[in-house]
């Protein structure tokens, strides 16, 4: 019986498996970096809203502490969007006409909500609560990156568990005196020799952590119930 | 469930019964008779005879289906672009005192046949999710019974009435108020020919606008009627006093309390107060405690019943005959009943029922239940006057309804004027009398000879369904009120949420009659209490009154009565010398049918019979085997002259001779959950999964009422039962659901299922604890001998092997699951290296067996708190139910009269977990304080960990379950929000509400302490009636968890497995009377 197949076909076949293996891992390694990537964390993308309120203008242009407008962050899981009476203490008086505003004082007077979308969503499974962590010394920059430079607010971290995870295994060198929690350009100290003052007592990262009974949990009901 | 061949279950029993080789405890008949399926469905997971798939799918076209879906899934699943982006909608203006992402806690009062009961709700940002009883409340002290709490998913009931209709036409409510202004300006003066039907009525402003009615039309026919609760209590009391009086039990000055036919622990308005101060007397915190002692006389088994230290099955008539014997005995004059021969243990009972009631010098009470007769009732009240149970264990008090009445007879005479034709105008409000009055009045044909017909209800029932006009009421969260809880406390109902629909409050609706018009009713019960309290101190007092539940000082006064003591002229009112009785009660869960359309409700587990989503005629073996009938049998009831057809449930401790039927079934007009659809009723294995999004045509189960003649009593009317051969009927019951398995890997160790607490020990005369028994029992008389024998041998503490430290021993069992013996001492664990749990937190729950009666509070309270889907009457045969606690109720000793032993079954949370060594996605872990994790995002759903739980507590999402949260809006905003929604595919259990944890230990966190003792509350712990349930950290010395489980009564189920149970159980502890022979 005759050859089917020619002898170079071997050849021809042999390089086909491995191109077909070389493409497979390069569209997986593909995947797995888009994946990573902000088109599906949504890191690093403006979010268009209702109102273009800008972070930087509110907090370094006029000083305005996180806790005026966001001050459910100490008391519970919620950090609180404001609600429109926060927007107006200030609007009842300033920037009265301004067309940008408009959809505020139409809230004001309708009693309706202002729609904003939300910049920062965790899957339903996971309870983040912000009260336990402004209560032990984890600044709002630690997660929420710098605000006070950001005209449109955006996601700065990918929220990957693995991500959360980092500092839940290693919190002492993310902590910082409580009085710096809405700093947004606190430094932290760059060795752990280095000591900051606390409460009248200088203290290194790891006597800081202490101080605050910082006891990071990694089990898995911490976040997933 | 029940197999097809329990006739053949019943002949073994017996003929094991006969030849004495019946085991002495049991969970079923199946389990008694020990048949091969038994063994085998106790054996497998899940039943293989049932049915895998719900459509009848080839294996080729599941293949296509699932070929597609998968690629769809793949599809969906590579988007790959970040979630579609979510709104958050902010208040305009926050309440004040509203911390977005903090629930907040109001007391209210649920109206209940007329009373109120006590409970404080928690609302998530406006939303009621959570009812729990009011601790500040003497009616409650945080307690609630089942129907409290499902009660909140009444108000997001999809089929509830959402406008107000004249012939089924939506109209408005000023078209309703112009059509009555103008029948009732055709009326005379006086108002001759207008009625008004309401259910009970306590609440002091709602009496007063009735008041202002009936003042301005002098004739106007006011009727109360509430089916089947009170009118035995209330006809009781009169025929003792001459007059309507309420009593109040003091049941912690109570040492002997007898209870005729009475379930006083969990019906009746003041259950949860009794519950308390009963279980207060029933615990054995030491071996010296004084705990009381309870006689129980009853035909159906009751949940109070299962607590009684010695207990008689009579049938009706024959409980009426002890009353009267018992009354004799103790000084009232009664005249004897003569009846059919009594069970031989009656006279010995009769004996030493009286000789403790008299010996108890007034610290002893007889309690006389709501299915007991009139007569009953009025007996009870003489003996406890006779034996000085008056202001000691008894009060009597003005009664807390604003006119207490004959409902019965009032309603008969009612239905006569309506077919008379005299009445012109009726309004029914709050109460459905076309579908629970008695059958003989045949009230929806009266009520069609009435020309004008209003009906006021939550829902369009079957009384709105034969009215022209139909308003729909709120749900008592949504509207503004007052009602008398059972002492006569006034509550203050508040709602927590603006009216879902367009509906009217029953005060608005009242006001329609009078003269008044505009008043909303915040406004009507503010001016009614700003009258009672006075101007002055209003405010204060009316904030402090909704802030507390409850306004103080409004309960009932006492009031001096003295019960006849002449009995001799009260009537027979039973009906003697009849073979068969019928008795007829509230079902347990759906009560008199109201809660038909609630979907917790219908799938909660009947107690003793374990049946769901229907009712059953409930007899003993004895009856069973008389009549050939097994389980699941349709037999034909005929009682009244009326006959009807239902399936046959054997429920083990029934009294002889009598047959139990429930009320609140066969409804014809409900919602999707209350109806039955066609493919379910016919073909038990149709496609219905869940709860239907369509509402049904059939009704669900047997409409008692039908069977109830209001000239006959309610209990112990005659009844014949004609077999229907061939006929059956699949009844949903979950009593073979979940057996453990208590024989294990070694077949040949026999651990009884309800083992002795002490064993005696060969040498000498002390008792050694028991090691064995899923649930154990003992008298505190040989508790008092152990620990005597304990002192006697100090010396040699160790000759005595107690079991009380489970958490660190290391069983040397050679079956165990992990063998101590494989590794070195300090490690008994299966891991490498096995984590400390002495330090931090450790988390733990001991539940007290003497004190549960199996009320299923906290199976409801666990499903409200954990998100529990309800999975369907089908599923439910296929043992697919998700309840996170389960109550398995032992029976032990003597067949026809058992002992009954609940127990409440969460997870363990094993130290030595076998659920979390055969995950292969580490989906179920340990945490570091000892809780055993379900980590619903990672579970693929193999089952291997429900496979290899020994307590079989773990339930697996067969299917979308959870779906219409999702998809309807209202059935989501019941949910919790700090629980995880589970989907299709997931295993879950019980999570020791890590939720309550992480959400205390964050509070406690954020202020810079440790978590107190009693800080962290489960649901199951938060709502028990007689606190049962105990939860906390085990490495605090000092708490109340810690302290019960150093005790010698603690022992963990199966620890000989060295699971190391978290969850462990305080043996079940009596107090006999040594003059009876049993115990």
């Amino acid at each position: 019986m005759p050859q089917i197949f020619h002898k170079n076909i071997n050849y021809q076949v042999k390089t086909a498996l491995v191109a077909v293996l070389l493409l497979a891992s390069a569209a997986f390694s593909a995947a797995f970096m888009w994946y990573q990537s902000g088109n599906v964390t949504g890191e690093g993308n403006h979010v268009v809203q209702p109102v273009q309120f800008t972070h930087e203008h509110h907090v370094s242009g006029l000083g305005l502490d996180c806790r005026y407008c966001h001050f459910g962050v100490e008391r519970s899981s919620h950090a609180t969007v404001p609600p429109t009476k926060v927007c107006m203490t200030c609007h009842s008086q300033m920037y009265t006409e301004e067309a940008m505003l408009e959809p505020v004082r139409e809230s004001w007077k309708t009693d309706k909500p202002i729609e904003w979308v939300r910049v920062h969503n965790l899957s339903d499974f996971v309870y983040f609560n912000h009260s336990a962590h402004v209560n032990k010394g984890i600044g709002c920059a630690e997660c929420h990156g710098r605000v006070d430079q950001m005209a449109l607010m955006y996601q700065a971290e990918s929220l990957h568990m693995s991500w959360c995870l980092q500092c839940h295994f290693n919190p002492t060198e993310h902590v910082r005196p409580k009085d710096q929690i809405t700093n947004m350009a606190y430094e932290h100290p760059t060795s752990l020799d280095q000591t900051t003052e606390v409460d009248g007592k200088q203290m290194t990262q790891t006597e800081l952590a202490e101080h605050y009974h910082i006891k990071s949990k990694i089990n898995c009901s911490t976040c997933h119930r | 469930m029940s197999t097809n061949n329990s006739m053949t279950n019943l002949d073994i029993i017996r003929e094991k019964q006969l030849s004495g080789a019946a085991p002495t405890s049991w969970r079923s008949l199946e389990e008694l008779a020990d048949t091969p399926e038994f063994q085998q469905k106790m054996r497998e997971e899940f039943p293989s005879q049932e049915e895998k798939w719900i459509d009848p799918v080839t294996r080729r076209n599941f293949l296509k289906v699932m070929g597609a879906s998968l690629a769809l899934s793949g599809m969906a699943g590579c988007t790959g672009f970040s979630k579609p982006r979510e709104k958050i909608l902010p208040y305009t203006n926050q309440p004040e005192q509203m911390v977005l992402g903090k629930p907040l806690f109001f007391a209210t009062s649920m109206p209940f046949m007329g009373y109120g009961y006590p409970v404080l709700v928690e609302s998530h940002e406006g939303r009621p999710t959570k009812i729990e009883g009011n601790p500040d409340h003497p009616d409650s002290k945080g307690a609630a019974l089942s129907h409290v709490q499902a009660s909140v998913l009444d108000m997001y009931d999809p089929d509830r009435a959402q406008l107000v209709t004249f012939l089924q036409e939506p109209r408005d409510w000023t078209d309703f108020v112009a059509e009555l202004n103008l029948r009732l300006s055709e009326l005379d003066a006086g108002g001759e020919g207008l009625a008004l039907l309401t259910d009970s009525v306590t609440s002091p402003t709602m009496a007063a606008i009735i008041e202002r009615i009936q003042a301005r039309y002098p004739s106007l026919r006011w009727v109360q009627y509430d089916p089947a609760s009170r009118e035995n209590v209330r006809e009781g009391a009169k025929l003792a006093f001459g007059e309507y009086v309420d009593s109040r039990y003091q049941l912690e000055n109570a040492d002997v309390i007898v209870s005729l036919n009475s379930d006083f622990m969990v019906e009746g308005p003041g259950a949860v107060r009794y519950a308390k101060a009963f279980s207060a007397r029933r615990k054995v915190t030491s071996a010296e405690a004084q705990i009381n002692r309870m006689y129980t006389i009853e035909s159906t088994p009751t949940n109070t019943g299962t607590l009684a230290d010695h207990r008689l099955q009579l049938k009706p008539s024959l409980v009426e005959a002890f009353a009267r014997d018992l009354a004799a005995n103790l000084g009232v004059a009664a005249a004897t009943l003569e009846t059919n021969p009594a069970p031989a243990a009656y006279d010995e009972f009769l004996k030493a029922v009286s000789a403790d009631l008299k010996g108890a010098s007034g610290r002893a009470v007889v309690i006389a239940g709501e299915d007991a007769s009139p007569t009953v009732h009025a007996l009870a009240h003489a003996i406890n006057g006779a034996i000085g149970a008056v202001g000691s264990t008894v009060v009597y008090m003005d009664p807390v309804e604003a006119q207490p009445s004959n409902q019965l007879a009032d309603l008969r005479e009612l239905v006569t004027a309506m077919n008379a034709g005299k009445i012109k105008a009726l309004v029914v409000m709050g109460t459905n009398p076309v579908y629970t009055a008695p059958g003989d009045l045949n009230f929806g044909e009266a009520l069609k000879k009435v020309k004008w017909r209003v009906a006021h209800s939550i829902s369009f029932d079957e009384t709105a369904e034969l009215c022209q006009w139909h308003i729909p009421a709120p749900h008592y969260l949504e509207t503004w009120g007052d009602i008398r809880s059972a002492d006569g406390t006034v509550s203050i109902v508040q709602p927590l949420i603006a009216p879902l629909y367009n509906t009217v409050t029953t005060l608005e609706m009242l006001q329609a009659l009078t003269s008044e018009s505009g008043k909303t009713a915040f406004t009507m019960v503010q001016e009614y209490w700003k009258k009672r309290l006075g101007e002055d101190n209003f405010d204060k007092a009316w904030r402090r009154g909704i802030h507390d539940g409850f306004i103080v000082n409004t309960s009932s006064n006492a009031r001096p009565v003295t019960a006849k003591t002449d009995a001799s002229a009260f009537p027979v009112s039973t009906v003697v010398g009849s073979d068969l009785e019928l008795i007829i009660r509230l079902d347990p869960t759906v009560q008199d049918g109201r809660y038909a359309n609630n979907a917790w409700l219908q799938e909660l587990p009947k107690p003793f019979s374990k049946v769901t989503w229907d009712n059953a005629i409930y007899m003993s073996m004895a009856t069973a085997r008389k009549l050939k009938v097994k389980n699941e049998d349709v037999v034909e009831l005929t009682a009244n002259g009326v006959a009807l057809q239902g399936p046959v449930f054997v429920v083990m401790g029934h009294a002889a001779d009598c047959v139990t039927v429930h009320l609140g079934y066969g409804r014809t007009r409900s919602g999707r959950v209350g109806m039955e659809h066609e493919e379910t009723i016919f073909t038990p294995h149709g496609t219905m999964v869940g709860v239907p999004s369509t509402i049904g045509t059939l009704p669900r189960g047997m409409n008692i009422y039908k069977l109830w003649n209001s000239n006959a009593p309610r209990v112990g009317a005659p009844v014949a039962i004609k077999t229907v051969p061939g006929k059956t009927y699949q009844l949903s019951c979950t009593q073979l659901h979940f057996s453990i398995d208590h024989n294990g890997v070694d077949p040949a160790k026999d651990i009884p299922l309800v083992g002795k607490l002490f064993e005696p020990i060969a040498q000498g005369e002390n008792a050694q604890i028991s090691k064995r028994g899923l649930v154990r029992r003992g008298t505190i008389q040989d508790l008092r001998k152990f620990e005597q024998g304990l002192e006697h041998q100090a010396h040699d503490a160790h000759a005595v092997g107690t079991d009380h430290d489970d958490h660190h021993s290391t069983p040397s069992y050679a079956g165990a699951l992990w063998p101590s013996g494989h590794l070195p001492p300090e490690k008994t664990d299966m891991y490498e290296g096995a984590w400390d749990y002495s330090k931090g937190y450790a988390w733990g729950m001991t539940i007290d067996q003497s004190v549960c009666n199996g009320c299923n509070a906290c199976v409801t309270a666990c499903q409200a708190e954990n998100n529990i889907p309800v999975v369907g009457k089908k599923d439910v045969r296929n043992q697919r139910e998700m309840h996170w606690i389960r109550i398995d109720q032992y029976y032990s000793g003597d067949i026809d009269a058992p002992t009954v032993t609940n127990q409440p079954l969460p997870c363990m949370h094993c130290e030595n977990a076998p659920c979390e060594v055969v995950c292969p996605v580490a989906a179920t872990a340990h945490s570091e304080e000892g809780v055993n994790e379900m980590v619903y995002n990672r579970c693929v759903g193999t089952r291997f960990c429900s496979n290899n739980c020994p307590y079989k507590v773990r339930r697996f999402n067969w299917f979308y379950y959870t779906k219409n949260v999702f998809e309807s809006p209202l059935a989501g905003m019941v949910s919790n929000p700090d629980v995880t929604v589970r989907s299709r595919g997931v295993m879950e259990k019980c999570t020791y509400c890590i939720q309550r944890i992480n959400s205390a230990r964050i509070e406690a966190e954020n202020d810079g302490r440790h978590i107190r003792d009693g800080e962290i509350v489960v649901a199951c712990e938060a709502t028990c009636p007689t606190d049962a349930i105990v939860f906390g950290n085990i490495n605090d010395p000092g708490s109340r968890v810690a302290k019960l489980k150093a005790g010698t009564l603690n022992y963990g189920m199966l620890s000989d497995l060295n699971t190391k149970p978290r969850t462990t159980y305080l043996a079940a502890i009596n107090n006999p009377n040594s003059e009876i022979e049993e115990a």
